[in-house]
């Protein structure tokens, strides 16, 4: 009886707990198609990967916690920016060197971590990325923890990443 | 036989109600005004996933499970066929049944049998282009791969007026590469599925289906006159050198996939990773789509 009490007494933090935490998608999107890009780089080398969009169609701001890579085998994230999508003009893209050409979208770059993005907003995720090893660097696409209206979501983008000494 | 005298007696009654259902719904009455009523001629296709949710049947509409493509391929012109419920439904081997939903009234009454095979007809399965030279593209279709493809019915006219009317799945259960585009190139990446005219006899009417059920292999590219256009808000760098692949998703949907007696349907290839189009960048591009970014949700993808 007593532990029946207890476990009563404990749903509404378990239900809080559940309500704050959703692995569906949220207001940043669903991660896109299933897709693989390769960048060919030496050893050694960062190289721009600006291939990724952030777009918040929620009605409340999505606050960026924390960039990373998904699996990743020989490449790691040395920077990670957002910067605005301005109508009719292509995202930062990929790019054989890093920092990535200057630019008004570049000029307006923040720190991925810790950013904003307002409801209706737009925003291209630039990675610095290098590559570690001598053999290919392979990873899943990035993984965006966000948190927007007191929900904490994680997005797994879909398109995974190949930097190699050569792609063709 | 008591069934069949049942049966019998009740027919006229069976004949009346379902009439009045299918001229309620020609004449766009309140029943034909429900969200859930299939438009004239009073069928609809669907295809169904073993293991998942059936499709939402219409109301007053039941679903039935046709034999599956290679059950269709041995049947010669006339031969009638039964359906069954879709959880005794057999399968194709990536695991889809295909659906049509009958006016419930009809079901126990409707006389179905193949009216005329139609044979091969070139499927546009998915399209891609390169506007620059220097950007080679090349397009698999996989083993398991799965098409939705459109279906076309007509009323009491088994040589014309069809009209769109949900769709079925045709899986491959080969290995379709296609060959490489290396300069600029408009692509229609195209394959044969065999094709039927199917006749059902029903109280409300005869209806004509006009579906492909089979995938019969074969690589055709075609080159259209035009690429889409696309917004530069759509596309994305690529550095010489680079690739990019795309699977695993549903391409988009192309509302003239294949055509027969004046009736364009529609195609969609796109239900496992097996299908991919690849771009090698030769020289530095851009990739774009129509719809979205293309690590978004792209629509076609067009290398510039």
């Amino acid at each position: 009886m007593r532990r029946l009490a207890l476990m009563l007494r404990a749903l509404p933090a378990t239900a809080a707990l559940l309500s704050a935490c959703s692995s569906g998608p949220g207001p940043l999107g669903n991660g896109g198609v299933p897709a693989q890009q390769c960048v060919p780089a030496r050893q050694g080398q960062t190289i721009t990967m600006g291939i990724y969009e952030l777009e918040n169609s929620g009605s409340t701001p999505a606050n960026v916690q924390s960039v990373s890579l998904g699996s990743p085998h020989g490449l790691a994230i040395t920077n990670a920016w957002i910067t605005p999508i301005f109508a009719n003009t292509p995202l930062i893209g990929a790019v054989l060197s890093w920092p990535p050409p200057a630019g008004p979208a570049w000029a307006e770059r923040k720190e991925a971590e810790g950013a904003v993005i307002n409801p209706g907003r737009d925003m291209n995720l630039v990675l610095g990325l290098t590559r570690t090893t001598a053999n290919t660097g392979r990873s899943d696409g990035p993984i965006i923890v966000y948190t927007a209206g007191g929900t904490t979501y994680t997005l797994s983008e879909n398109t995974s990443l190949i930097v190699a000494a050569k792609c063709i | 036989m008591f069934i069949l005298r049942r049966l019998r007696q009740a027919w006229p009654a069976v004949l009346a109600t379902a009439s009045a259902a299918a001229v309620a719904i020609a004449l766009g009455s309140p029943l034909a005004a429900s969200a859930d009523t299939i438009p004239v001629p009073n069928e609809v296709y669907s295809e169904w996933q073993v293991g998942t949710p059936l499709p939402t049947a219409p109301a007053g509409y039941t679903w039935q499970a046709l034999p599956n493509g290679t059950a269709m391929a041995g049947m010669a012109d006339g031969t009638s066929f039964s359906m069954t419920s879709p959880a005794l439904a057999t399968p194709d081997a990536s695991g889809f049944v295909n659906l049509v939903a009958l006016p419930t009234p009809d079901i126990p009454y409707c006389v179905r049998s193949v009216y005329k095979q139609l044979g091969q007809k070139t499927t546009n399965v998915e399209q891609s282009y390169t506007t620059v030279n220097g950007i080679s593209m090349s397009f698999n279709y996989g083993n398991g791969q799965s098409s939705r493809l459109g279906v076309g019915t007509s009323l009491n006219n088994p040589n014309g007026g069809f009209s769109a009317s949900g769709t079925d799945s045709v899986s491959t259960n080969k290995n379709q590469g296609f060959p490489t585009s290396t300069a600029k190139s408009y692509n229609h990446w195209e394959t044969n599925f065999l094709a039927e005219e199917i006749k059902d006899q029903c109280p409300t009417g005869t209806i004509y289906s006009v579906m492909e059920y089979k995938w019969a292999g074969g690589a055709v590219v075609t080159h259209p006159s035009s690429a889409p256009s696309v917004s530069s808000g759509n596309c994305v760098p690529e550095p010489k050198g680079s690739t990019w692949t795309q699977s695993g998703t549903r391409a988009s949907s192309f509302s003239v996939g294949w055509s027969v007696l004046g009736f364009n349907a529609s195609a969609q290839t796109g239900y496992s990773s097996t299908a991919s189009i690849h771009f090698a960048y030769n020289v530095s591009g851009r990739l774009c789509g129509t719809k979205d970014v293309p690590g978004g949700s792209p629509g076609v993808l067009v290398g510039t």
